[in-house]
């Protein structure tokens, strides 16, 4: 098994290297027996690549030691389904689970394709091989996961205790789903720039593929926070680590890329703009691979110091400068078809969206990179943290959400005051409304103030929205309004799906604003049986239990939670000592309701021998539930987006009112 | 001239963008050392913001159970000098003999004592378990980090 996988990753290297030759020559030679030949290069690469997944998966379900990979990922006595996702446990195998996905996204391209885009195709073809060829090198000559020890192994050493969970079990495929999806575009737009088919439809074709990737990554960034807040204990979901930003970026510039695309295909504008922005979203998630994986910037989650950072940097130059070239070779032809006329447009509301996203993503990169760039100018390392980021990203975030909100409201081309009257009036009211109802509740600091009116703002337009949507069909078509308002949505999904979206956006906004601004936490150091009072809540220390199982022996404090005189809950926050892993882990309890979420840590138990003592940190975090919720919200938009719109029905008649006029995207 | 007044509001936000990151940056910036590094500067630097990395020297920890209190000595690998650090607040799992750890606070000369606001201690990595090679009498991490 170790022999066919190592020379499956040789087959495929010689394969894609063959292919994207082939692809190359094909598009010069206009050969379509060359491109097809390179396309089903692409499938067979996919055939093969497999087998070698394959015989990695055999090779950890075997518990083979032999293998390097195996002896450092699993162990004999790990449950089957870690030993199954200790595949993307390391880098050797996240590296082969890239490529694989990559493989299988080609794939699904080139046969999507078979008789569509067909000048594009030969140079998007090459593309995608080219990138593929980059993971085949790496594979074969720097991280090989067939690599063999010189002895079999007794045992392995396992996966560590801290990422056996569901979220690293998702986590990892999910993000690289994501990161990959993005390459298809932009070999896409490799594509229509080699081949100087220039027109939108390149951008039909990955609108779906952006979004899918985006759907993933909005996910993926979601399960990294979501386990950092359960795992580590610090009561927090987000630090601004470079690992984390590292995922944050391309986020950012695939949500620009799929705001201005629209744009693109309603008003002709915006094309170059475009094609910076997927060669952006592409270099950032190898930048972003790149930087945590060859240690170049130091993070909490230290990614081992490999020797892969060279080979990273040399695809990220050549990439990018190939990739420049080509949009500027051919920005004379990139021109929009129709200038912007006003800022009180549409338009220009979507190109502000743009610069704020852009904007974001600097500053964050800014933030990401400062350590190397000061050591390069002043020989001193210097490093930002936290405050930076925050400062820098919310006064932008706060536009970008106010932009939401008035984005719908603002006419295309030019809006009037008219205009304006007739729609902020209702939305700006019930802005101001739930910012007073929240100062009611005593928030009187002005930036959560000021995100909560916001929100009440932008919830406000996007109801109102499908309200006018709903009651402008009614006038079509006398239904009752819930039959108005289903219609509406199923028929303009694009733009409904979107509001949807911008709901769960809010959400989220809420969700972080009150739980960055409003925790609150303490440490108490109690007896047994003692109680302690925190916020609303009663907790009692009732006892200290240890346990011994086969892999770790587990300290267990049992504490019950009451809450105005009536005992609603018990928690057992505890620590695991691990036999194979010296660390201890401790595990926090959260009592999670939408309002706050009660986090408690079993802190130290140092004293618990001598005087019975032990040591809780507890934190009250409010709204945390809405950040999870309203990511949900935003999964389950892009996914309905993914839907095609339904055939609209004959009745409808040919003069349509304002607010549904043709098709609208946005 | 219709683009001028884009031109003009684009540089508007660029100027609002970069005067955030600057400010940004002054009020969060903190110098980065290693352990030697900091000595060597502590008498210009004390009370001063500053990132110092190293190692935990094995055996110096030393828990103060009231309030997640701790004190140990932090040494950086191919040089014997040593800093003490104490610290308070969280205290995260991989913190533990000989772990790799980032604090963050100010050197107090006249105590010579470095009082960390911030204890970072490396995660555990899913990638490449690294294996350095080890100064004598510090045992083998099974778990490099």
């Amino acid at each position: 098994m170790i022999e066919l996988g190592y020379y499956c990753l040789i087959a495929s290297l010689l394969l894609c290297s063959y292919g994207a030759i082939a692809a190359t020559i094909g598009g010069m030679r206009r050969s379509l027996p060359l491109v097809r030949s390179a396309e089903n290069a692409v499938l067979a690469h996919f055939a093969i690549l497999s087998i070698a997944s394959v015989c990695l998966w055999y090779l950890l379900l075997t518990d083979d030691f032999l293998v390097e990979y195996v002896a450092s990922y699993s162990a004999r006595d790990i449950p089957t389904a870690y030993k199954f996702t200790a595949f993307w446990g390391g880098q050797k195998g996240s590296l082969l689970l890239w490529a694989m996905v990559l493989s299988l996204f080609s794939c699904i391209a080139v046969i999507q394709n078979r008789n569509k885009n067909r000048d594009l195709m030969p140079y998007t073809t090459a593309v995608l091989l080219a990138t593929i060829l980059f993971f085949m090198v790496l594979l074969n000559f720097a991280t090989n996961p067939f690599d063999t020890l010189e002895v079999r192994a007794v045992d392995g050493r396992g996966l560590n205790p801290l990422l056996q969970n569901i979220y690293m079990i998702i986590h990892p495929p999910c993000l690289f789903l994501g990161y990959v999806g993005l390459t298809i575009p932009f070999a896409f737009a490799m594509g229509a720039l080699i081949s100087g088919k220039l027109d939108t439809s390149w951008v039909h074709t990955v609108r779906k593929w952006t979004l899918v990737a985006w759907i993933f990554l909005t996910f993926g960034v979601t399960l990294g926070g979501a386990w950092a807040y359960e795992e580590l204990g610090w009561g927090g979901y987000w630090a601004w680590d470079p690992v984390e930003n590292a995922s944050f970026m391309p986020w950012l510039i695939a949500t620009a890329f799929l705001h201005s695309i629209m744009i693109t295909e309603k008003k002709g504008m915006l094309k170059l703009w475009n094609f910076i922005l997927i060669l952006l979203a592409f270099e950032l998630t190898i930048f972003g691979t790149f930087i945590t994986r060859s240690g170049i910037i130091s993070s909490v989650h230290s990614f081992a110091l490999s020797d892969i950072g060279p080979f990273f940097v040399v695809f990220l130059a050549i990439s990018t400068l190939f990739g420049m070239f080509w949009i500027f070779y051919r920005s004379k032809d990139l021109r929009s078809e129709k200038r912007m006329r006003s800022f009180l447009s549409r338009e220009a509301s979507f190109l502000l969206n743009n610069l704020l996203f852009v904007s974001i993503c600097f500053a964050i990169f800014w933030g990401t990179v400062f350590p190397i760039l000061s050591e390069w100018v002043t020989g001193e390392k210097i490093t930002v943290s936290t405050p930076f980021f925050n400062q820098v990203t919310m006064p932008l975030g706060l536009a970008l959400l106010v932009l939401t909100g008035i984005c719908p409201l603002i006419a295309w081309r030019k809006a009037s005051l008219k205009n304006f009257q007739r729609n902020f009036l209702i939305p700006l009211t019930a802005g101001l409304f739930s910012g007073g109802i929240v100062a009611l509740f005593g928030i009187l600091d002005w930036i959560p103030l000021l995100f909560f009116s916001a929100s009440g703002f932008v919830a406000t337009t996007m109801f109102y929205e499908f309200y006018k949507g709903s009651r402008a069909r009614q006038t079509i078509r006398p239904t009752s309004f819930w039959v108005a308002l289903l219609d509406l949505t199923l028929m303009n999904k694009r733009r409904y799906g979107g509001f949807i979206i911008h709901l769960g956006v809010v959400l989220v906004f809420v969700g972080i604003i009150a739980s960055s601004f409003f925790s609150v936490e303490q440490f108490f150091t109690v007896r047994q049986g003692e109680q302690f009072g925190f916020g609303d809540y009663q907790l009692k220390f009732q006892s200290l239990i240890e346990k011994k199982d086969p892999e770790k022996d587990v300290v267990q404090a049992h504490v019950e939670v009451w809450k105005h005189g009536k005992k609603i809950d018990e928690l057992f926050p505890r620590k695991d000592f691990h036999h194979k892993s010296e660390q201890p882990m401790t595990e926090v309890r959260i009592r999670s309701t939408f309002k706050e979420d009660l986090y408690l840590v079993l802190s130290d138990i140092s004293k618990w021998n001598k005087e019975k003592q032990a040591t809780f940190h507890v934190f009250v975090n409010p709204l945390v539930q809405a950040i999870w919720i309203g990511i949900g919200v935003m999964v389950m938009g892009g996914i309905f987006v993914l839907f095609p719109d339904t055939k609209r029905s004959q009745s409808v008649g040919p003069k349509k009112p304002q607010e549904e006029s043709s098709n609208e995207i946005v | 001239m219709p683009h001028l007044k884009f031109i003009v509001v684009g540089i508007l936000i660029a100027g609002a963008v970069s005067y955030l990151m600057f400010s940004g940056v002054n009020d969060s910036m903190v110098y980065y050392y290693t352990v030697s590094e900091m000595l060597d500067k502590s008498s210009e630097i004390s009370g001063d913001g500053v990132r110092v990395s190293g190692h935990v020297f094995s055996g110096t920890i030393q828990h103060y159970g009231e309030q997640a209190k701790v004190e140990f000595s932090m040494f950086e690998r191919g040089t014997n000098q040593i800093l003490p650090v104490v610290y308070q607040g969280i205290i995260p799992d991989t913190f533990k003999d000989n772990s790799e750890v980032v604090v963050e606070g100010a050197y107090d000369s006249n105590e010579e004592i470095f009082q960390a606001t911030v204890l970072l201690a490396k995660c555990p990595s899913k990638y490449e378990a690294l294996e350095e090679e080890h100064p004598e009498s510090i045992p083998i991490e099974k778990y490099a980090n």
